[in-house]
């Protein structure tokens, strides 16, 4: 690696990410690994699909987030008539002043919740991938740079199929990390129930008492720290053995391309970072081989009649690898 | 009823074929059947929308009466079909005849009754009455009454089928007819609020439905009365036999006399009384008679139906003897398949047993050699005989001798093969150190905290390229032993 952290960077940067951590804990009860993700991808410069049934806190998750880097939130609730210029933004004539304005849209933010992102019709859902890779916004042919950082976080719910767009292949591509939401066992269950209903009127998600720790800019230095942190050889290797073997592992119909080695890289490194280390051991990798490659791996059909889904395939993948030795 | 008389085939027919007989008499016999209708029809229907300035009130009354009307309709065909076909005036001029019996019923409790034309019949021509009428009507009933029911429906049903017809074609029709305006609402908008508009015109609609429909339906229902008695008096089988009668009748003289004779001669030689028929009185037939049919063979009639073989029986299908060389053939064939079929019997077992013996798993375990945990992991030699003595001692030699990087390894390899090879811990290929650790802390929590520890440093070393002080290398050398060595206890 070209840039090496220096010891003060290394423990100012595990700082912040654990205390941003621990800012979300007082929000979102529960659910640490999905938290980790998240941060993981936030700070590899990443974007995150969520799939869980509703209620389990997605909302709760991204706004709690946003509040502890202090930057702006947006959040888009995608429905089968959204258009893409309800996303991206769009130019309006004014009459009084006889000129064109542009009207910026919910994507000129840091971080957007794109609920239901698979609600949408497929222009709809282009236009936000779209502006998720290229990290800008073309309305009437003028370009507009969206102000770092950016991250977009899409929820999708797995049971209802009826009257969804399911997102291609390549679109899923985009996503960093897919993260699942799983129900909370039952001692974070019992707290989080306690806190949200202990003299509170309604069940409006309360993100008051995270308080915010740094500013959208040191987010950034995060992410150049994250993008220095060590890669050995040995480690880069097993994570590119993992994505080869998801190409001929039994049971699979399509693997991960390249893209997916370079993903489960960046996370590992932030896991590493969130981790309190400077370099990444297999163990980041193997940590999140799941969350970066499980929709970049399709099951076969059979598999899938089977009950199994690409995580079942890659659980039994990970198995076998063989992880490095020196 | 005379049989003989009836003007139709009769035979057993199913109920629908019979009403088929009973449309097809319609038809036959339209002249008197609908003259008599309309005569009695057209001028009570008349007379109902004059006395009545809410047409729907005079249709509820019309169709009120109808089993009135019935009844002429039903005089008529059923001359008809006994041969005295009446004209509309005979008709009319015998309605004290057709009328009376049971109209009372008829137009109130009956009225309703979903076999209306089927039961007809029983009170007008039989002229049953009471619980006669409805045992009557039980023994008819008891087979085609569903038949009957379902010409209701479907009557009732053609009847609102050609009211509504007739009055589509002429909305249809109607230049002034447009857009249904604000006028066609019905006043209080409901159901019955429509009827209540029921103009002339509709009226009319429903006097030609009824019209068209209800002399097929009385006709219909009475071809099912009919078919149901051919059926259960045996009709067919009385009219065989009474032309079979006048067959004999109608040859000639001789040949009677020669069955007379012969019948004589018969009684003669029985050695019988001739005066036999003679003696006995009418009273002791009479008795006779009532003792026969008190016979448990009469007193009792039930009918059944069920399936029953018609092919050819057993005896007939019996197989041909086959020639020698056939039956010699067919022997092998034989002989062949039992052994092949005692082969795959015997196959089956030994696989059955074959798979028995692989998935028990006692046995094998009781003969299995003792677990022979592997020799390398990992890529590492884990063999003790690959390691030496004393590898606390070695390692620390080696940190000391500024190989930490050596020292580091060999204090991982032998703690890795202490695992395996003492506390057979099982390693995957895949295992990460971090799958290590937690099985360490899952199997020797003792040991957890210095093995993460060792894991940790051999990792910064190994994967950061960071190398570690002696002094803490050493120190994990000191403390190897009371973990790892062969000696320590656990």
């Amino acid at each position: 690696m070209t840039m090496t952290i220096s010891e003060e960077t290394l423990k100012r940067a595990t700082e912040a990410a654990a205390a941003m951590r621990a800012q979300i804990g007082r929000a979102v009860v529960g659910q640490t690994e999905v938290v980790d993700q998240v941060l993981a991808a936030l700070f590899a410069g990443g974007h995150v699909l969520i799939e869980g049934v509703p209620g389990l806190g997605k909302t709760l998750l991204v706004r709690a987030l946003a509040r502890t880097f202090g930057g702006r939130f947006a959040r888009i609730q995608f429905t089968p008539d959204l258009m893409p210029a309800d996303v991206t933004g769009h130019t309006l004539y004014d009459q009084r002043s006889a000129q064109f304005t542009t009207r910026r849209g919910p994507v000129f933010t840091n971080l957007l919740l794109a609920d239901e992102i698979n609600r949408a019709p497929a222009k709809t859902q282009a236009a936000l991938l779209e502006v998720m890779q290229e990290g800008q916004v073309t309305i009437e042919g003028t370009s507009h740079t969206l102000e770092p950082p950016f991250m977009v976080l899409a929820t999708q719910n797995p049971i209802e199929q009826e009257g969804t767009y399911a997102l291609p292949e390549a679109q899923l591509d985009r996503f960093l990390l897919k993260v699942k939401i799983d129900y909370p066992p039952e001692s974070e269950e019992i707290a989080m129930v306690k806190q949200v209903a202990d003299s509170q009127v309604g069940e409006k998600l309360n993100v008051e008492s995270v308080a915010p720790l740094i500013q959208p800019e040191a987010v950034l230095t995060l992410q150049r720290v994250v993008a220095a942190v060590r890669v050995d050889a040995q480690v880069l290797e097993y994570a590119v053995r993992i994505v080869r073997a998801t190409r001929t592992w039994n049971g699979v119909a399509s693997g991960a391309g390249p893209r997916g080695g370079i993903a489960l890289i960046r996370s590992a490194r932030a896991a590493a970072l969130i981790a309190g280390r400077d370099f990444t051991t297999p163990d980041d990798v193997k940590r999140m081989a799941l969350a970066a490659l499980r929709h970049r791996v399709t099951p076969t059909p059979e598999i899938e009649i089977e009950g199994h889904s690409s995580d079942t395939l890659l659980k039994g993948l990970l198995e076998k690898v063989p992880a490095p030795r020196v | 009823m005379q049989p003989d008389r009836v003007a139709v085939v009769l035979r057993p027919r199913v109920g629908w074929e019979a009403l088929d007989l009973g449309f097809q008499m319609a038809r036959e016999w339209w002249r008197p059947i609908w003259a008599v209708w309309f005569a009695l029809y057209l001028p009570v229907a008349t007379l109902c929308l004059y006395a009545f300035p809410n047409r729907f009130h005079a249709i509820l009354v019309l169709w009120w009466l109808k089993p009135v009307f019935d009844r002429a309709v039903l005089h008529t065909v059923s001359r008809a079909v006994f041969g005295e076909p009446q004209g509309v005036r005979a008709t009319l001029r015998a309605v004290r005849e057709w009328l009376p019996p049971g109209i009372v019923m008829a137009l109130t409790f009956s009225r309703l009754n979903l076999a209306r034309s089927f039961v007809l019949p029983v009170a007008q021509l039989e002229r049953q009455r009471g619980s006669a009428a409805r045992k009557r009507n039980a023994a008819l009933g008891s087979r085609m009454r569903n038949v009957g029911v379902w010409l209701t429906v479907v009557c009732s049903n053609l009847e609102w089928v050609t009211l509504f017809g007739l009055g589509a074609l002429v909305q249809m029709l109607e230049p002034a007819a447009g857009d249904p305006g604000p006028d066609d609402e019905s006043p209080d908008g409901s159901f019955w609020g429509h009827f209540a508009q029921w103009g002339l015109k509709e009226a009319c609609f429903y006097i030609a439905a009824v019209s068209l429909v209800e002399p097929f339906y009385v006709t219909a229902g009475f071809a099912l009365y009919l078919n149901r008695r051919a059926i259960l008096e045996g009709w067919d089988i009385e009219l065989a036999l009474r032309r079979l009668e006048e067959r004999l009748r109608a040859s000639s003289g001789r040949i009677a006399a020669v069955l007379v004779l012969a019948v004589a001669a018969g009684f003669a030689m029985s050695g019988t009384q001739p005066a036999f028929a003679l003696d006995d009185t009418a009273k002791s037939a009479h008795d006779e008679i009532r003792k026969v049919l008190a016979s448990p063979e009469f007193s009792q009639h039930k009918e059944v139906t069920r399936w029953y073989y018609t092919g050819k029986s057993k005896e007939e299908t019996k197989p041909t003897e086959l020639p020698a060389f056939w039956r010699a053939l067919s022997l092998l064939f034989a002989k062949g398949a039992e052994v092949f079929l005692w082969i795959a019997v015997v196959l089956l077992v030994a696989i059955a047993l074959y798979y028995l013996s692989k998935f028990r798993p006692e046995p094998r375990l009781r003969n299995a050699p003792a677990y022979r945990p592997p020799d390398a992991l990992f890529g590492f030699d884990l063999a003790p005989e690959s390691l030496p003595d004393d590898v606390a001692g070695t390692a620390k030699q080696l940190a000391r001798a500024g190989r930490l990087r050596e020292a580091l390894s060999l204090l991982y390899r032998g703690a890795l093969s202490s695992l395996v090879q003492r506390h057979h811990l099982p390693f995957d290929p895949g295992d990460t150190e971090g799958d290590c650790t937690l099985a360490v802390r899952m199997k020797l929590p003792a040991s957890a905290d210095y093995f993460s520890r060792l894991v940790g440093t051999w990792q910064a070393m190994a994967y950061a390229a960071r190398r570690p002080d002696a002094d803490s290398v050493e120190r994990l050398c000191d403390e190897w032993r009371p973990h790892f060595s062969p000696a320590a206890t656990t």
